[in-house]
């Protein structure tokens, strides 16, 4: 592979976001037929250089190569011209045009005849890519509003093939799919493969890179650490090479056994419905890891948001362990429920804030002297003494939290709820998008929280992590729990995903 | 082992540069109340002396009570486009309850008239659920015609025997006692620190316990309040009300805070002295520009330019702030 010429190759890149330095001096190069992984902890640089690569962003310094001639997009589009095209990992539909507008946004000129649009034919061409790319139930005309956030990223998926892409560079769009769209996506990743085209897969997912790179490259802290050649990619030598130490092997709980300590229950959900949710009831244990499994949209984000109140209940009841109802967020702070939500910038804190408001907002009240006076002195007190059990990474108190990284976000997250004396956790997703380390962290203080006598209700899409932290396991599916689990070595992912799908 | 060390100082270097640009931006409307002193002074002679002191102070006055009030609705990302209508209808309502019941009267007639606008403001949003600028700009209309209804010609007149009601000393001490009362609930309560949450994301708020409607309510509610002592004021300084009393208020509140060195779409950047600050910047460039011979156009002109430069620089100051 070595003797041909690489198809993006790039060369000493820097580039820095006002006082943080993203990359520095990184160099790689991908070959034809080449499925490249990039895998780094959040803040490493790896979104940075794909975007570099795709023409969103652009380097300080260094430069770049396809097949050898000097190569600097302007833009995406201009890069996706040239054979260079990108899958992002946030959203990146128009969503108020069908299925077929975005599938050929920016390239309509060819569907117009003297400035009028040939919509049917914008349309059955659109379809055309949709069935070929095999997401065939996704109907061209239909509007991208109506699409599950899955389905926008497989019509995302269908405007990248439109041309077949020299490079095609997929940014942890895989922990947005389901495992029909994962299919999907590899299938197609096979297909540019055998065509000798090349792909550079960026996901959190080490087991998943294993499985469809060919080589993979480690970034950490901006810099180029390793490439891994096929053999050479192992699991435990690619955390080791993110994280830049040992990484422990009791990841999650080593206890194999469920260990709840009481059957008083902490929090009692009855009959819940609301939207999609049917008939949600369940019991939280005192000292319980509860973990909530299912795919994205089967209801257990709801089910989450439904008991802190933040949806319009139908019918059912929540009550906490001294038997109080709640019904508002408000209400649940008071009882000292907690809830983290799983959009973390938009909505489980204030991004523009700093570290101090966000971590003593829901505990102004506790903090009232004469009654309505807050005095400075509490509130720096308090922020300060979460913020370092917590060993939030920070400059100060004073920070703005759009400057943090995912995982120390997160930190000020679980801060705020601590430094509050919440005694029921619900957090929602706790370690998506967010690095190994600060993952770690995330799990050690879940299992000190449970062995103080709170509990937690984990809801995640990931199986392993629900696998290796809860005492107990609810599977749901279309708005209902449809199956019950108790923690056990016997426990794997098989068993609980054919309850789920 | 080198290297790291060199990351490290280059980092802190970065931090006392970060540091310093924060400390320039907060100094911003500092300075150019500064430079606009200076300015005055020097092209009119007799700017700083104490008579024109007094008559900026006079001035400035209803300005800094409304503009305080202004920053508990501006936090949260609204603008109160009926305010200066409000203060101009209580300012007609004190006037006729001073005529035709008892001058003492003007005082409660004023601040319920206010507080009840401000009320129905609230409710309208947070109960009726309408936008923010269509619940407001229509309050100012129907409050505008009310005004226009009341007065008879182009003003009325308060009792005569209110004429020495207006002190300074009486302006300074209710004026200190305002202040302190609305940075302390600003600055050090739920209130405050609650409203500033609203204009950063209403729902992160709400999942931080915060009653978004409850508090909207109340920031309405409290700038309405205002609104009617602003008005009272505006009686004892001008002798009645006129068809013209609180019209420019909405726009000088607006261009005082944000001269203040606040947000237009308030959260994260807004702070109470904003609209003390912004008010002495706004009061001093309307009576310098008055001594310096500016006509009426030409005023409104320089604000007017001012303004803009102003939202310029500070939207640019703060890559985290869209103006809505």
């Amino acid at each position: 592979m070595g003797a041909s010429t690489p198809v993006v190759e790039v060369k000493n890149i820097y580039k820095s976001f006002s006082s943080t330095r993203a990359l520095q001096d990184v160099s790689l190069a991908v070959y034809p037929g080449e499925v490249r992984g990039l895998i780094g902890e959040n803040g490493s640089g790896k979104s940075t250089l794909s975007a570099i690569i795709s023409g969103n962003l652009k380097a300080d310094e260094g430069s770049m190569f396809l097949f050898g001639e000097p190569y600097a997009p302007a833009n995406s589009f201009e890069a996706s011209e040239k054979g260079v095209s990108m899958i992002v990992q946030e959203q990146g539909t128009i969503s108020t045009v069908s299925v077929a507008a975005n599938i050929f946004a920016g390239r309509e000129s060819q569907f117009c005849k003297l400035g009028i649009l040939n919509s049917k034919k914008l349309s059955a061409e659109a379809q055309k890519l949709l069935d070929k790319v095999g997401v065939s139930d996704i109907k061209a005309d239909a509007p991208v509003a109506g699409l599950s956030f899955e389905d926008r990223k497989l019509v995302e998926i269908a405007r990248a093939f439109y041309k077949l892409p020299e490079l095609f560079i997929v940014d942890e769009t895989t922990t947005a799919l389901p495992q029909k769209g994962r299919n999907i996506l590899y299938g197609l990743i096979k297909m540019l493969k055998k065509e000798g085209k090349s792909v550079l897969f960026i996901s959190h997912d080490i087991d998943e890179l294993i499985e469809v790179c060919d080589t993979v490259t480690i970034l950490r802290d901006g810099r180029f650490i390793a490439t891994l050649e096929e053999g050479e990619m192992e699991a435990k030598k690619m955390k080791e090479l993110m994280v830049g130490r040992e990484v422990a092997d009791n990841f999650y709980r080593n206890d194999s056994n469920c260990t709840c300590v009481a059957d008083k229950p902490m929090l009692t959900v009855k009959d819940l419905s609301c939207g999609i949710l049917k008939d949600i009831s369940f019991e939280l244990k005192t000292g319980e890891i509860l973990g909530l499994a299912g795919l994205s949209d089967c209801g257990i984000h709801e089910v989450g948001k439904a008991i802190f109140g933040l949806l319009h209940r139908e019918s059912g009841t929540v009550t906490v362990g001294d038997g109080t109802q709640i019904h508002t967020p408000s209400e649940a702070i008071k009882k000292r429920v907690g809830f983290m939500s799983k959009n973390r910038d938009t909505e489980s804190m204030l991004i523009s804030m700093n570290i101090q408001e966000n971590v003593v907002l829901p505990s102004l009240d506790h903090l009232k002297v004469a009654g309505f006076f807050i005095p400075p002195k509490k509130e720096k007190e308090l922020a300060s003494e979460w913020c370092g059990k917590l060993n939030v990474k920070m400059r100060d108190l004073k920070q703005s939290c759009a400057e943090l990284s995912g995982g120390n976000k997160q930190k000020i997250v679980l801060a705020k709820w601590l430094g509050n004396g919440s005694e029921v956790f619900i957090l929602d997703c706790p370690t998506r998008g967010i690095d190994i380390g600060v993952k770690e962290a995330i799990y050690r203080i879940m299992e000190d929280l449970k062995s103080q006598g709170k509990s937690i209700i984990m809801i995640s899409e990931e199986l392993p992590e629900v696998i290796g932290m809860s005492d107990r396991i609810l599977v749901m599916k279309d708005g209902r729990i449809v199956k019950e689990f108790d923690r056990g070595p016997e426990l794997t992912e098989n068993s609980i995903i054919q309850y789920m799908i | 082992m080198s290297t790291n060390t060199a990351v490290r100082t280059k980092k802190s270097d970065e931090d006392k540069k970060l540091a310093f640009k924060k400390a320039l931006s907060t100094a911003i409307p500092y300075l150019g109340l500064l430079i606009l002193i200076v300015l005055f002074q020097i092209l009119t002679g007799n700017f700083l002396t104490a008579s024109n002191l007094e008559a900026i102070f006079d001035q400035g006055f209803t300005l800094l009570i409304a503009s305080m009030a202004g920053v508990f609705v501006m936090a949260t990302g609204n603008l109160d486009f009926s305010l200066g209508a409000n203060a101009g209808f209580c300012c007609v309502c004190a006037t006729l309850a001073a005529t035709y019941i008892h001058p003492i009267a003007s005082i409660p007639v004023a601040i319920i008239v206010g507080l009840i606008v401000g009320m129905v403001n609230g409710f309208a949003q947070t109960v009726l659920r309408l936008p923010s600028f269509i619940a407001c700009l229509c309050m100012m209309f129907i409050l505008t015609a009310a005004t226009q209804s009341l007065i008879t010609g182009s003003s009325i007149m308060m009792p005569v025997s209110m004429m020495f009601w207006e002190t300074f000393a009486r302006k300074l001490i209710f004026g200190i006692i305002y202040m302190a009362v609305m940075i302390v609930m600003f600055k050090y309560t739920r209130v405050g620190k609650e409203l500033k949450t609203l204009g950063v994301s209403p729902e992160a708020a709400r999942q931080s316990g915060v009653n978004v409607k409850k508090r909207i309510f109340l920031a309405y509610a409290i700038t309405g309040l205002a609104a009617g002592i602003a008005g009272f004021w505006f009686m004892l300084r001008t002798g009645g009300a006129a068809t013209t009393t609180g019209q420019t208020t909405t726009s000088d509140v607006i261009i005082a805070v944000v001269f203040g060195g606040m947000s237009v779409s308030g959260g994260a950047s807004s702070k109470i002295s904003a609209a003390i600050l912004g008010t002495l910047i706004v009061t001093v460039l309307n009576n310098g520009m008055v001594m310096a011979g500016f006509g009426g156009d030409p005023q409104q002109l320089v604000k007017g330019l001012l303004f803009l430069l102003v939202i310029a620089v500070s939207t640019k100051r703060d890559p985290n702030v869209i103006i809505k």
